[in-house]
């Protein structure tokens, strides 16, 4: 009978550990379907391709959580202080 | 029973010992040594013809102060890519005139070093803790490779282009593994989600320049200032006394990210009033959603209605969550949109410090109550209240002393932020989501779902901010300082 319930008890792990296994790669597939195929092929595109690159000359990167990670601000700020410092003048 | 019967039927540690073992003085401490290592390195290596430079540039605009960190080309975070994601290791170098483009830079000695930085300095201080050094020496390497890969997809251009920040994949990287094969124990030991957000948050204080606050006089504090903590304030109370939100930091987390800054802030005030690892989650998910709809609508809308480029620029710096959008989207009205626009929201991310020290010290006076609700006594307010938010706060009161007050002090506080410390902190706080991921069991995100009251305390309290901050943008851009605004920015 405890033989039983051990054999029971693994194929039930075994076949969790299974599922968990083919979740991981479904998930890590969808992950690189979108990241190698879908986002280079949005990229490409006439429209996106210029948005992309009106950002990099403006040197904006969206994604910049706090101020001091965006090159955009770098000249506004040299402005500001600038202006303040000849303004004091 | 009184605060003071608790602490002597609970003894508390004394200062010494705390400062030994806890978790909070900790942060400080390995925050403290980054900063300390960065400054020195700057300060050694400036120009030994500084006060001529300054000299120089006090006379011409033009001229330029050069004061660099020798740290900077070895410590790097994965960068920008398009096609192939290999290209996020290494970064395009700088061209110079009459010159064929320079070969790219590989990224992945400087990534290693962050590592190596990382691992000692966290082994070291789990080891003085009293805790297993080799456990987290142990799952260090995987928990970085997960957060490089987080690092990897928030690269990805069209990614980056619609400020889905790299918090969102280390998130879901984190998550993949957990709701999959499921978090292996051994990994645990280096999923240390607030230690990493509270080093994190003691290396963002050096960024919290008070002495930027007037950069755009009294019209940018009052939009930046004012507004932000009366709708801060009110959608907590709506959130509390109408939707009657169960969790008041889930509350919290969520009107302090729409209403200061997006994911910096959320960050902040969730450690600030130990918010749960679900809440902030959520919090980010929401701040993000709205800020990739506002960061494309509210230019479109300001343009169909002919709106004044300044007023544009103060109303979008205002409201639009994330400093990177900001930027973007007041880039789309133009020149000077952008830089009022980000002036506004530099001048709110500052608002951060002093934002989390409100939230903590509220939260231990009145939202952690004693079980008797008598009042809490000094002592109890300082043993409660989370220590990590001094070295926050004294981060940013000592780099704004430096930033006024030493010879080139902008330029050599910029030095030792962008050459070394803003690397780590983003590293940090990518860990801090990988960690989060990692322990994280989606299902457990679903109450917080029930009923859409997160939705709808983001919606209420984004509305009164879009209005409050066109009013106040308009009276004191447009009205009182209209002038002196035109004159500041010509």
């Amino acid at each position: 009978m405890k033989w039983n319930n051990a054999i029971q008890e693994m194929t039930k792990n075994g076949s969790t550990q299974h599922r968990g296994a083919l979740r991981l790669i479904t998930a890590c597939g969808f992950v690189a379907f979108t990241w190698l195929i879908a986002l280079p092929w949005v990229a490409a595109r006439r429209s996106m391709d210029a948005r992309l690159r009106w950002l990099q000359e403006k040197q904006i990167d969206p994604s910049a959580m706090y101020y001091t990670e965006l090159d955009a601000m770098q000249p506004i700020l040299k402005r500001l202080e600038s202006r303040h410092e000849h303004g004091e003048r | 029973m009184s605060a003071d019967d608790t602490s002597t039927t609970n003894p508390r540690p004394s200062l010494l010992v705390d400062m030994k073992t806890s978790e909070d003085w900790w942060a400080i401490w390995c925050g403290g040594l980054l900063l300390l290592i960065s400054f020195a390195v700057v300060w050694a290596n400036r120009p030994a013809d500084l006060e001529q430079q300054v000299a120089a540039a006090t006379q011409d605009r033009e001229a330029e102060i050069k004061i660099s960190n020798p740290l900077k080309p070895y410590l790097s975070k994965p960068g920008g890519w398009t096609e192939n994601p290999l290209d996020a290791f290494s970064k395009a170098g700088k061209p110079k005139l009459g010159e064929p483009d320079p070969p790219r830079q590989s990224l992945v000695v400087p990534i290693l070093c962050v590592f190596l930085g990382i691992a000692v300095l966290f082994a070291a201080a789990i080891g003085l803790r009293g805790q297993s050094a080799s456990a987290f020496l142990i799952a260090f390497p995987f928990v970085f490779l997960l957060a490089t890969l987080a690092y990897v997809l928030a690269g990805q251009n069209v990614i980056s282009a619609y400020n889905l920040e790299y918090a969102l994949w280390a998130l879901l990287v984190g998550l993949i593994i957990s709701n999959t094969i499921g978090t292996p124990a051994w990994l645990m030991p280096a999923a240390l989600t607030e230690f990493y957000i509270k080093t994190g948050l003691v290396l963002l204080g050096a960024e919290v320049l008070m002495s930027r606050l007037l950069a755009l006089g009294v019209p940018g504090i009052f939009v930046a200032w004012v507004v932000t903590p009366i709708v801060l304030i009110s959608t907590y109370i709506f959130g509390q006394k109408v939707l009657k939100i169960p969790s008041p930091s889930l509350n919290m987390v969520i009107s302090a990210d729409m209403s200061v800054c997006g994911v910096s802030a959320a960050i902040a005030t969730a450690a600030a009033c130990k918010a749960k690892k679900e809440e902030l989650s959520l919090a980010i998910g929401l701040s993000l959603s709205f800020t990739v709809i506002m960061m494309v609508a509210l230019p479109a809308f300001i343009r169909l209605v002919g709106m004044d480029e300044i007023l544009g620029g103060a109303w979008l710096g205002g409201t639009i969550d994330s400093t990177g959008a900001v930027a973007a989207a007041g880039a789309a009205l133009g020149e000077r949109a952008l830089e009022v626009a980000a002036t506004v929201k530099m001048i709110q991310n500052i608002l951060i410090g002093v934002t989390a020290f409100c939230v903590s010290i509220y939260w231990v006076t009145r939202v952690e109550k004693n079980d008797d609700g008598s009042t809490t006594g000094i002592m109890e307010i300082w043993y409660r209240f989370p220590k990590f938010v001094l070295g926050f706060i004294m981060a940013s009161i000592l780099f704004s002393i430096l930033h006024s007050s030493l010879t080139a002090g902008p330029e050599i506080v910029d030095a030792v932020i962008g050459g070394g410390t803003k690397t780590f902190r983003g590293w940090f706080f990518c860990l801090a989501f990988v960690s989060i991921g990692l322990s994280t069991n989606v299902r457990e995100l679903m109450p917080y779902l029930r009923g859409g009251k997160p939705l709808i305390l983001y919606l209420c309290g984004q509305t009164l901010n879009l209005l409050l901050t066109l009013l106040m943008a308009w009276l004191m851009f447009r009205v009182v300082f209209r002038e002196f605004i035109d004159n500041a920015l010509q």
